[in-house]
């Protein structure tokens, strides 16, 4: 996977590193919290993306996530990948967000519950990317945080291990969910190409 | 595994979203009023404690100088009931920050710990709503007891809507924790993956 460039604001390294390296924060923890906005920065916006609609929460979530993040790598111990740990650590925060905003928002339904629901639509000829992209928005937000966490690794283009590792799932059991997704997806594509 | 053309462009798709404009800017964190977002649990209890205090409040106000016992046994009920469920609740009031590696759980753990948490604060529903729920009941009881023409039916709808928005507040909870109890025997049923 090619190393993706994100660039944090001004503010967030004076807020973290400059004022932090006086009062809390270490220079490893800095260190690591920079490599790791480095490597998946992209990928925690889009992650984000999975978990609120709302632009402006989804904004004060993004920044959460990243405040967790930093704090996290106080604690540090390789138990697994930085990549992971980020990852990790995103989810879990973007989940107990969910949980919170529980009482405002709709139930919220697994892979197994949406693919009861599908019927069957002919093939599409093209595929509208943009469509397409809101489309899987929709069906994520929709989800459970596990069942989110699966989709949205598999579309940052992650194997079964690596969701495993994140989730603490089996490979076995993300296979099968993998499975789902793609058939849910591809239900939804051609849903909303047939209707285009 | 081979990948059909239409995952191919849909995860292209996902991948080129457009980058978000705004910096991360951690320390606006401290400053933003949404904090109470990330306290569903508090909020609950606080509001429902504060209601129930600020009307025992007025009833004492206004009725305790008529030294009626239903007042003063009443009002002090409330505010006995509030102070334990204060103290039951301490650490669920208290704003905390979590230990840092936390959040560094396998997905599955966090999850369940987070829906257990939120299932066990749902099922004590009716201990942190229970002052407001007094409070209601010493108020109508309170003006039901005093003979002062056209008083209680000009305040009834008051109090029929607070108990009745506690009684479907509790019965809403309960509904909720029984989802949340489902979900868990879900996830349970789910064998983790070996570390």
């Amino acid at each position: 996977m090619t190393r993706e460039c994100y660039k944090v604001g001004a503010a967030s390294t004076i807020g973290i590193m400059g004022r932090g390296a006086k009062s809390f924060g270490s220079p490893e923890q800095n260190e690591l919290y920079t490599r790791a906005v480095a490597e998946c920065g992209r990928m925690l916006d889009r992650l984000t993306a999975g978990y609120e609609a709302d632009l402006d929460k989804r904004r004060d979530l993004r920044q959460d996530i990243h405040l967790q993040l930093w704090r996290s790598f106080g604690a540090f111990d390789g138990r697994c990948s930085l990549k992971t740990w980020t990852l990790r650590v995103a989810h879990n925060t973007a989940a107990s967000y969910v949980v919170r905003e529980r009482r405002r928002n709709a139930k919220l339904i697994s892979f197994e519950e949406i693919e009861r629901t599908l019927e069957s639509v002919e093939q599409p000829r093209d595929i509208d990317r943009e469509r397409a992209l809101r489309e899987v928005q929709q069906v994520i937000l929709k989800l459970r945080p596990l069942d989110r966490q699966i989709i949205i690794s598999y579309l940052e283009g992650m194997d079964a291990a690596s969701i495993a590792d994140i989730t603490g799932l089996t490979p076995a059991n993300i296979a099968m969910k993998i499975h789902r997704i793609k058939k849910i997806l591809a239900h939804r594509i051609r849903e909303e190409q047939s209707h285009a | 595994m081979r990948e059909l053309p239409e995952f191919t462009e849909l995860r292209a798709a996902w991948l080129n979203q457009p980058e978000e404009e705004i910096p991360v800017d951690i320390e606006r964190i401290n400053r933003r009023r949404t904090w109470a977002l990330f306290s569903t649990t508090r909020s609950e209890i606080i509001s429902s404690i504060g209601a129930a205090l600020f009307f025992a409040g007025i009833m004492a106000w206004r009725f305790a100088p008529e030294r009626d016992r239903l007042v003063l046994f009443g009002c002090a009920g409330v505010i006995v009931w509030a102070a334990v469920t204060v103290f039951r609740f301490r650490n669920s009031i208290r704003r905390h920050t979590p230990q840092p590696d936390a959040l560094a759980r396998t997905g599955l753990d966090h999850y369940r710990v987070e829906l257990l948490r939120r299932r066990d604060h749902l099922r004590s529903a009716w201990i942190w709503h229970g002052p407001l729920l007094l409070a209601c009941i010493l108020s109508a009881a309170t003006l039901t007891k005093r003979i002062v023409p056209g008083r209680f039916r000009d305040t009834l709808p008051v109090f029929l809507l607070l108990a009745g928005h506690a009684v479907v507040g509790i019965k809403r909870r309960v509904r909720q924790a029984a989802e949340l109890q489902q979900e868990i025997d879900e996830i349970s049923g789910v064998s983790p993956m070996e570390e």
